[in-house]
């Protein structure tokens, strides 16, 4: 079978059918209804909520050597980085920072409490299945820093995924060699799947030597940054009857990465455990019970001499409750709590915090209008209550033409650095910190057919109460205020042989304190794909571009705008097996996302992969 | 840890990782368990859109003579705690093991339950009939012994028979019925938003019998998706469905069925 195209004959069928409702087709050689629909979210119903969805597919189709690599560029998405090869990045929705976007890993918080930033450089897209990105606010849904959106990674394949196994091997530039190994399956009412993975680069050297920077001259370190990266994930699921189902798993991904300077080298962990039961309590009520850990540990070191550790460790339980009321209601609610626990070897003045909350949500239809609105209340051990509500109302135009407009509201926490931090005369946390808060509006436009779908989604985003480092007083204080207006379009055509995909995002960002522009956020971000099917031979490109912006708050370090070009092509030689060859930067582009930090240049790869039929 | 075993709060970190321990403890005898059996190679993709050939039982043309029932005549009746009406299961592991074993004669032109306009409160007697068929068809003369009293042994006897005219009409009709009633499911879909939600999928088989009105009465589940959300919708939209038009017949028909298939795509 081919495997690159996945064609189908009934897939004829549906490509003159709008995609964005159900819709059921009688196959009268089967003598069956197919009542299908699309898939929605998890994350947030993306009939009405703009979502970009990426598949294991996807993923294989484009290679990526790291999770920011395969977002930047997408709708809404802002990428800011040192380097490749696990360096520290920032991936942000919508113009808000790295911090007010929430990352959850299979319906897990992720990330440190410390910075209150996601690792995504450090999660090895081997180990994805899937990615949703959410944008605009779901702090009615998620809580705290679901501002800008949400970015929720899957690493447990489907449930209707079969069983067999694949095998990947890929070596290229900068001595870069990984592997991956996966299977899954299922033995009676048990499903299981297990991904082994593992990167291993030589690098380069990531930031420019004796260049002035933000604090001096940048340091002396010609040397190569390396990266490892190990990871195994491990899971299962057992049926129990009546579509009851317990399940548990297990990410762990651990690592060092080089860089330079004071320190230059982190030791990591990434860590996810979870556990479900799910199932319906009466008819029509679905309820569900999550309990989980995340990990987030980092060791500096300098020149191999332990100089700092910060772990995170964040245990959380969610009880939610689905219930399926008439006229297609679907009621929502729930109970959420977590504890950040943080263990450093600086003596942050509390090392715990608790937050609780309650949550509902409501979505229903009335004839061709439909509706989500919903509400919730955290209560933060370290700043108190705050409540935050949604409410979006989408009307269908035609059968695959819908309007969206919705309001909501958000709020980032303070993270652990802002308020606990012990003063050293420089600098201290400020434990009186109140969250940054966001209030959001949009309107949005969906069409939506099996060959061709595009959305377009203006918003304006207000954030209250930034946090900001107050030199007078060697603290942070609730100063600033934002506003940022954007706009973000995507374009998918999708034919037997044709994938071409095309994301725009406009940006307006203002401080209207300073009345500068936020930093690291570009005015324009493009990306455009496209691949072509010649029967055994994929073709592809991928162009990303950015246009200038600013490295710093003040608007002082100007950084340039660029466009880099990679390109593929995959060789379908014999059933099962494939070999994908790519280059990446094409034109040998040298570009910045963060001042004195080069950007690969012109790399290729070569991947030969296997998998069972 | 202290600080755990301080507070009031379930250890929620503790009970986690716990539970993944087991979990993964379990997983790994599991796969001990399965690796060294043979599987047969599935298509290992969970996004590929797939019309499932899902052929329904072949609950159609009857035969002229009674079937020998083989195992999957043994009719369990499993009632299904979520549903309000009992459903009507065969036998799991017979029918799946051979497809085309022969089924059960559960259509009674005669048949003791006379459907009403109105959904009755349960075809209990269905199950009762079928048995008594099936030991009539036991029997190497189907009238000569052991055939019961009342009208599952009318049915029978009414079956037996018929002419080869007739039932060729009568396998058309129901093939007609079974026809429409696919059309008018298919016009009243829906994907439950709870399902879709959770990105469940499946197929669900239901047996029903249609009134000389052609109304669709005693919808009954059949093959369960595995997902309770699934199988009452699909009961609940057959349930629901008009009358079908222009019913042109005297006598109920029974034990029809309706394969559905709910599935999700990749948008």
């Amino acid at each position: 079978m081919n495997h690159l195209s996945r064609r189908r004959p009934s897939l004829l069928a549906c490509m003159l059918l709008p995609v964005s409702a159900a819709h059921a087709q009688v196959d009268e050689v089967a003598e069956t209804v197919v009542v299908t629909a699309t898939r929605t979210a998890q994350t947030a119903d993306d009939t009405l909520a703009p979502v970009t969805v990426i598949t294991r597919e996807d993923i294989e189709r484009l290679r990526p050597i790291s999770l920011p690599d395969l977002l930047a560029g997408q709708a809404g998405v802002d990428v800011s980085s040192s380097g490749a090869f696990g360096q520290l990045s920032a991936v942000s929705l919508r113009g808000t920072s790295a911090g007010q976007t929430l990352v959850l890993i299979d319906g897990i918080r992720v990330g440190s409490a410390t910075t209150g930033a996601a690792s995504l450089e450090l999660i090895p897209p081997d180990q994805i299945e899937r990615i949703e990105i959410v944008r605009g606010p779901r702090a009615s849904l998620y809580g705290a820093d679901a501002l800008g959106g949400v970015i929720q990674i899957f690493t447990r394949p489907g449930a209707t995924g079969g069983s067999g196994w694949e095998v990947a091997a890929t070596g290229g530039s900068f001595g870069t060699f990984s592997g991956r190994v996966a299977t899954r399956g299922a033995v009676g009412d048990t499903r299981y799947h297990l991904t082994a993975s593992g990167l291993s680069s030589d690098g380069y050297d990531v930031q420019k030597d004796g260049v002035s920077g933000s604090f001096g001259p940048t340091p002396i370190e010609p040397d190569d940054d390396r990266y490892r990266n190990t990871a195994l994930n491990v899971g299962m699921a057992q049926r129990l009857g009546n579509g009851a189902e317990l399940g548990a798993q297990a990410l762990r991904a651990q690592g060092r990465t080089d860089y330079d300077g004071f320190p230059n080298r982190t030791d990591f962990v990434q860590q996810v455990l979870s556990a479900h039961l799910g199932g319906e309590l009466a008819a029509g009520w679905y309820s569900r019970l999550t309990v989980g850990e995340s990990r987030d540990e980092a060791d500096s070191l300098i020149d191999g001499t332990d100089f700092s550790t910060f772990d995170t460790r964040r245990s959380s339980a969610s009880w939610q409750n689905d219930l399926s009321l008439p006229g297609a209601q679907l009621l929502t609610l729930g109970l959420d709590g977590w504890r950040d626990c943080v263990d450093s070897t600086t003596a942050f003045t509390k090392d715990s915090r608790d937050n609780w909350a309650v949550f509902a949500q409501d979505q229903f239809a009335l004839g061709r209008h439909q509706f989500i609105l919903g509400l919730r209340r955290d209560d933060d051990e370290s700043f108190g209550a705050q409540t935050t509500g949604n409410a979006t109302w989408g009307m269908a135009l035609r059968d695959d033409l819908r309007l969206t407009a919705s309001y909501g509201s958000a709020f980032k926490a303070p993270t652990f650095n802002d308020l606990y931090y012990p003063s050293d005369g420089f600098y201290g946390g400020n434990p009186d910190l109140d969250p940054e808060t966001a209030r959001n509006v949009e309107l949005g436009l969906r069409y939506d057919r099996a060959t061709l779908s595009f959305n377009l989604n203006v918003f304006r985003n207000d954030i209250d109460d930034l946090i900001i480092f107050d030199a007078a007083q060697a603290t942070v204080a609730n100063i600033d205020r934002a506003r940022i207006d954007g706009a973000e379009g995507g374009v998918t055509w999708r034919t037997e042989d044709w994938r071409a995909h095309a994301a725009l995002t406009l940006l307006d960002t203002e401080n209207r304190t300073t009345g500068g522009e936020l930093p690291r956020r570009a005015e324009t971000s493009a990306r455009v794909e496209v691949d072509r099917l010649f029967g055994a031979y994929r073709v592809g490109t991928t162009l990303l571009a950015q246009d200038g912006r600013f490295d710093d708050a003040a608007n002082t370090v100007p950084l340039a705008g660029y466009g880099r070009v990679d390109v593929r092509a995959e060789w379908l030689f014999a059933p099962q097996w494939s070999v994908q060859a790519r280059v990446e930067n094409v034109l040998d582009r040298d570009y910045e996302t963060a001042a004195t930090y080069a950007q690969p240049g012109r790399a290729g790869y070569l991947t030969l992969s296997y998998r069972t039929p | 840890m202290t600080r755990w075993r301080l507070t009031h709060r379930p250890p929620a970190a503790t009970s986690a990782l716990a539970v993944a321990v087991v979990g993964h403890l379990l997983l790994i005898g599991l796969l001990m368990l399965a690796l060294p059996a043979p599987r047969p190679p599935t298509v290992h993709s969970d996004r590929v859109l797939q019309l499932m050939p899902l052929r329904a039982a072949p609950a159609v043309p009857e035969p002229a003579t009674v079937r020998t029932p083989g195992p999957s005549a043994v009719i369990d009746r499993v009632a299904a705690p979520w549903a309000a009406v009992p459903a009507v299961t065969d036998t799991a592991a017979a029918p799946r093991a051979a497809p085309s074993a022969p089924r059960p004669v559960s259509r009674r032109p005669g048949g003791a339950v006379r459907p009403a306009a109105v959904p009755l409160e349960r075809p209990v007697a269905v199950d009762e009939t079928v048995a008594a068929a099936a030991l009539v068809a036991a029997a190497p003369d189907p009238l000569a012994t052991l055939a019961p009293s009342g009208d599952g042994a009318k049915a029978v006897a009414q079956a037996v028979n018929k002419g080869p005219e007739q039932e060729a009409a009568e396998g058309r009709l129901r093939e007609d019925i079974q026809r429409r009633v696919r059309h008018d499911f298919a016009r009243h879909f829906r994907y439950p938003p709870l399902a879709r939600r959770h990105g469940w999928e499946g197929a669900v088989r239901l047996r029903y019998d249609v009134t000389p009105q052609g109304q669709v009465i005693n919808v009954r589940l059949l093959a369960s998706s595995g997902h309770p959300v699934l199988d009452r919708d699909a009961e609940q939209t057959l349930s629901g469905l008009a009358p079908l038009a222009a019913a042109a017949w005297a006598e109920p028909v029974e034990a029809l069925e309706l394969a559905v298939h709910y599935q999700l795509t990749e948008g």
